[in-house]
């Protein structure tokens, strides 16, 4: 790489790793539900993209391979959470707490809470075909598994979420509380 | 993908309908299915479905809070001063290359170009009353401009035609800028739009006004004439299941 490649390539790496901060965070927090912890996979994320920047041959690739990164934060988490309980009974979100149904239940609360009970695999793939748009061989590369496996997962995550919003009543979803006001 | 009865709807399997909506087939594989969508209504139903699954996803973790230090503004390390002298140095030369180098800016400069996300309704295609949201949640002044672009033509086609448009711009997280940024070119052109066209209606999302609101400790003032709805997402799919068009900017 000749000294201008150089310079030009480590001014994109950091612009794009700037910008892609805000877009790796509502990832990571669809994937946990819970902002302290997607706020500490972003930070690792960082850190350790930082650190490999060299292991990236194409800025092109950039954006997977970031994503590659926060899915190994996010594995590297579970692991560590698995030592001391068992993932299948942590549950993000749907503690019930007295904050938490005092909070108002809009159309946001009900998917983001049956996003957050979908098993975390499919939650992951989910998350990054509809918020990132990624394509579904790129979701392959960066969860490292078939393409298949993510065809699958994606459509049992859809299945679930279509039980579980899709069937709600009419009243409960959309005319709870709606109205339109004029300002003039 | 594909079940092989090849001769109703039923041979499409979630999966191939899930790849449809995620741009994963190829162009002929688009054409069949669309084709197929035309003539059968199950199907036109169960893709529906699936794109408003979609929308919901999409839109529910678009007005999540971003901690300040992930936003964009913020660079990683700052830079000495030594440094900023180099990179400006670097900078004002490699600019003035590139400046003589490059003679036009590519700009998309139409709505299909800028939209992230379509939904048509097939039942409206042949409708004289053709109900259409712009959902807009960028303050880009040239995406802004493309929206009223084709927001004009289209409110001055449907008034020359004895077809009816019912126009809504919906209008959230940066999308606000179109209602709030006074004295701008864009916001004039709205108002007027607005002064000449009944059928046009201009949402702003009250959550995201209220989170604004919050933060910046003021009261927003708002272009005359703009509705309040409680959330842009329900808005967005109220419209959607009355058989609105939608398309998000």
């Amino acid at each position: 790489m000749n000294p201008l490649e150089f310079i030009c390539r480590s001014a994109t790496f950091k612009k794009r790793l700037t910008e892609m901060r805000p877009r790796l965070y509502i990832v990571a927090f669809s994937w946990c539900h819970a902002a302290d912890i997607a706020d500490d996979l972003v930070q690792d994320t960082l850190i350790k993209a930082m650190r490999n920047a060299n292991s990236l041959r194409d800025i092109k690739k950039m954006n997977s391979w970031l994503f590659t990164i926060l899915s190994n934060c996010w594995r590297d988490y579970l692991r560590q959470l698995k030592q001391t309980e068992d993932i299948d009974d942590c549950i993000f979100t749907n503690d019930d707490t007295p904050e938490h149904t005092q909070e108002r239940q809009n159309i946001t609360d009900i998917v983001q809470k049956a996003v957050a009970t979908l098993p975390q695999g499919q939650r992951q793939v989910l998350s990054l075909v509809d918020l990132e748009g990624f394509s579904y061989a790129e979701v392959a590369e960066i969860m490292g598994i078939p393409s298949g496996t993510v065809m699958s997962r994606l459509n049992r995550a859809r299945k679930a979420l279509s039980e579980q919003l899709l069937e709600l009543k009419e009243e409960n979803v959309l005319t709870n509380g709606t109205y339109i006001r004029v300002v003039k | 993908m594909r079940n092989k009865n090849r001769h109703s709807g039923a041979k499409y399997s979630d999966e191939h309908l899930n790849a449809f909506i995620d741009n994963q087939l190829d162009t002929a594989e688009k054409v069949e299915l669309l084709d197929a969508i035309r003539h059968d209504a199950e199907l036109s139903q169960r893709v529906c479905k699936l794109q408003k699954l979609h929308n919901l996803v999409q839109l529910s973790y678009q007005s999540i809070d971003v901690p300040e230090h992930h936003k964009e503004q913020n660079s990683l390390n700052k830079p000495s001063k030594s440094k900023w002298f180099a990179a400006a140095s670097f900078l004002i030369a490699m600019g003035s290359i590139l400046g003589w180098l490059s003679h036009q800016t590519i700009n998309p400069d139409n709505l299909i170009d800028i939209a992230e996300v379509t939904h048509n309704n097939p039942s409206m295609n042949n409708s004289e009353h053709w109900k259409l949201m712009l959902h807009v949640s960028t303050a880009k002044p040239h995406r802004l401009n493309i929206v009223l672009n084709e927001a004009e033509a289209l409110l001055e086609e449907y008034a020359n035609s004895s077809r009816y448009l019912e126009l809504e711009i919906l209008t959230n997280s940066e999308g606000l800028a179109l209602v709030t940024n006074n004295g701008k070119n864009y916001t004039q052109r709205l108002q007027k739009l607005q002064q000449k066209y009944a059928n046009l209606a201009v949402m702003v999302c009250g959550e995201t006004l209220e989170r604004i609101q919050h933060k910046q400790k003021k009261k927003l003032t708002l272009l005359p004439n703009i509705n309040i709805v409680p959330s842009a997402i329900n808005q967005a799919v109220k419209r959607q299941r009355s058989g609105w068009s939608y398309i998000r900017i």
